[in-house]
């Protein structure tokens, strides 16, 4: 079967020095994975060669079978969607008319939205719970109430693919678990493929069945969150000492940084 | 959504009203002249010129603010804001200084269009960088081009002998007696192809109010966008300024009065911002030749003094519908 996202050899960067060097990772469809590392690592910019943002100077992004960056505009929409860590505007737009700029690639500029794009829209908005609120002022919502209208956005593009870069990291811990759960959940129900950045390897270890780790731009490893979460391959790649526990009762992995001790301290 | 339509149906239907009441004032008296006598029917083709050219430049002005706030996600972006205006002043003056403006009436209005177009050339020159135009360059580099402009306008202006200082100053103040039948045809017609563009292009406007990431995440063509809206908001002032000199305020405060009324949808928002505009301009102008008859006031003096107190109340009292202040 055709992988979701097939990655090969891919080398990119912005003008400079590569920030991505030779990395080659494959996400099957329907998978929920995690891509963690350090600041600077290249997570984000891994994310944005996924969108065709940002151009590959070596390698390839295949998206089920088709190369990325030769996407048309509509096509990229269907395919991929993303929710970033906050989406602002400083226009009045309402809950509602955010979520159709989801549809844009689909609108008709000589038509308002059709019957079919404002059915998909509603929809949108029930998956992600904020049709209730479909009139309000975007920007009067709360911090994890936007991010659900966000999804509601990504949703209403009908994607294959759903990026999450860094979504619930400004979000306090209730609201990081609602918005995990309902990206589990669609997930689940729709078979959408996820991908989400996070520093939040707690969150990934319970979420993810597969983890992707970067270091400098290079793969330092893949593969399930009980092998590649281990103290080892995190003092590596984070330059720290860490304590990786297992929770007796669920099994659940906790990763807790251990504190610098100076010698003569 | 549904009150929101029913108010830009409002906003089309009063226009024709409001424009005809503005058909009734005049310096040469309050009331309908008489088109059966001669000197009545030179009145009414006067002010029915002016009344036009009024609606027609109020609306460009209105959609170029539209579009330009959108785009630099700023909301104090205004038609001005990338050096056009100072660009055809610069032009301008040129034209009536060098005696140009002698040879006809179409001699201001070119010269001003081609300063202005242009300035607009080099400050978007300027901000690309990388084969990318990033809309700070772009802010910061219209700020700077604007004041070269500025600096070379006042030099100009110092140096002019009486006759022409007049028509240099009337012209920086607007003035929408349009002389040259040509000149207000191709005028017309290059705002409404501007402003029919800059409504076809309304998803895309929509999507870049969210930053050129996201309007590419939701499949825009980003930069396309960004480079067409630019372009037609262009070419909307430049026409707008040489058909009738500069006219501030209204691309200013157009765009978030009627933001406030019918949202930031474009969809709905860059036909209201036309009718309102071109609406608002008309009335000013009307007020402009009426309030100290014969006397008449430079129609940019009134936009401001009318505008200004009005944008304050509606900033006061729908800041949170308008913007987030």
């Amino acid at each position: 079967m055709t992988p979701a996202i097939d990655i090969a050899g891919l080398t990119a960067g912005y003008g400079g020095a590569p920030v991505l060097r030779d990395l080659t990772v494959s996400v099957p469809e329907g998978e929920i994975a995690a891509v963690l590392g350090p600041n600077g690592a290249g997570k984000t910019t891994l994310l944005r060669c996924i969108t065709g943002r940002c151009r590959a100077s070596a390698g390839a992004v295949r998206l089920f079978g088709s190369p990325a960056a030769r996407l048309s505009a509509p096509q990229r929409a269907r395919t991929v969607a993303v929710v970033p860590q906050e989406v602002e505007t400083p226009m009045a737009f309402t809950v509602e008319e955010i979520v159709t700029i989801g549809r844009s690639a689909a609108l008709s500029r000589w038509r308002p939205p059709a019957k079919r794009d404002r059915a998909i829209v509603a929809q949108s908005m029930n998956s992600a719970d904020v049709y209730a609120m479909r009139g309000r002022p975007y920007a009067e919502l709360s911090g994890g109430e936007k991010q659900r209208v966000v999804i509601a956005m990504a949703l209403a593009q009908q994607p294959r693919i759903i990026l999450l870069d860094e979504a619930t990291s400004h979000l306090d811990m209730n609201h990081r678990l609602d918005i995990m759960e309902l990206i589990a959940r669609l997930n689940r129900e729709h078979k959408v493929t996820v991908v989400m950045v996070s520093h939040d390897i707690n969150l990934a270890a319970a979420f993810c069945r597969r983890v992707v780790l970067l270091d400098g731009g290079r793969l330092a490893a893949q593969g399930l969150p009980s092998d590649v979460l281990t103290p080892d391959t995190l003092q590596a790649v984070y330059r720290c000492n860490v304590r990786v526990r297992t929770d007796p009762e669920d099994g659940s992995l906790t990763v807790t940084p251990a504190r610098r001790t100076t010698q003569g301290a | 959504m549904k009150r929101r339509l029913a108010l830009l149906a409002l906003i089309v239907l009063l226009t024709p009203c409001v424009l005809a009441l503005c058909l009734a004032l005049g310096a040469s008296g309050v009331g309908f002249p008489d088109i059966r006598t001669p000197a009545g029917a030179a009145v009414f083709d006067l002010r029915l010129n002016r009344i036009l050219a009024g609606f027609a430049i109020g609306a460009a002005l209105s959609c170029a603010g539209v579009v330009l706030q959108a785009l630099l996600r700023n909301p104090l972006a205004e038609p001005y804001v990338l050096g056009v205006s100072s660009g055809s002043g610069l032009g301008a003056a040129l034209a009536i200084l060098t005696g140009a403006a002698a040879h006809g009436p179409a001699a201001i209005p070119v010269a001003a269009f081609v300063t202005g177009a242009l300035t607009l050339a080099v400050v978007y020159a300027l901000a690309y960088a990388g084969g990318r135009l990033s809309i700070y360059s772009l802010i910061l580099s219209g700020v700077i081009v604007s004041s070269v402009c500025s600096s070379l306008l006042m030099f100009m202006v110092s140096i002019a002998p009486v006759e022409g200082l007049h028509n240099v100053i009337w012209w920086l103040l607007g003035n929408l007696q349009v002389e040259s039948g040509p000149v207000f045809a191709v005028c017309a017609g290059i705002m409404t192809a501007g402003m029919a563009g800059i409504w076809l292009l309304s998803p895309e406007l929509n999507a870049l109010c969210l930053g050129s990431e996201m309007a590419h995440n939701v499949g825009v063509r980003a930069g396309a966008a960004l480079a067409a809206g630019l372009l037609l908001a262009t070419l909307t002032t430049s026409a707008a300024v040489g058909m009738a000199g500069l006219i501030g305020f209204v691309g200013l405060i157009v765009p978030h009065a009627v933001r406030a009324l019918v949202g930031a949808d474009h969809r709905l928002l860059v036909p209201a911002a036309a009718f309102a505009g071109g609406m608002f301009l008309a009335v000013c102008d009307a007020a402009a030749r009426t309030v100290l008859a014969p006397q008449e006031i430079p129609v940019g003096v009134v936009t401001s003094l009318l505008g200004g107190p009005f944008f304050l109340a509606i900033l006061y009292r729908r800041r949170r519908t308008g913007w987030i202040a």
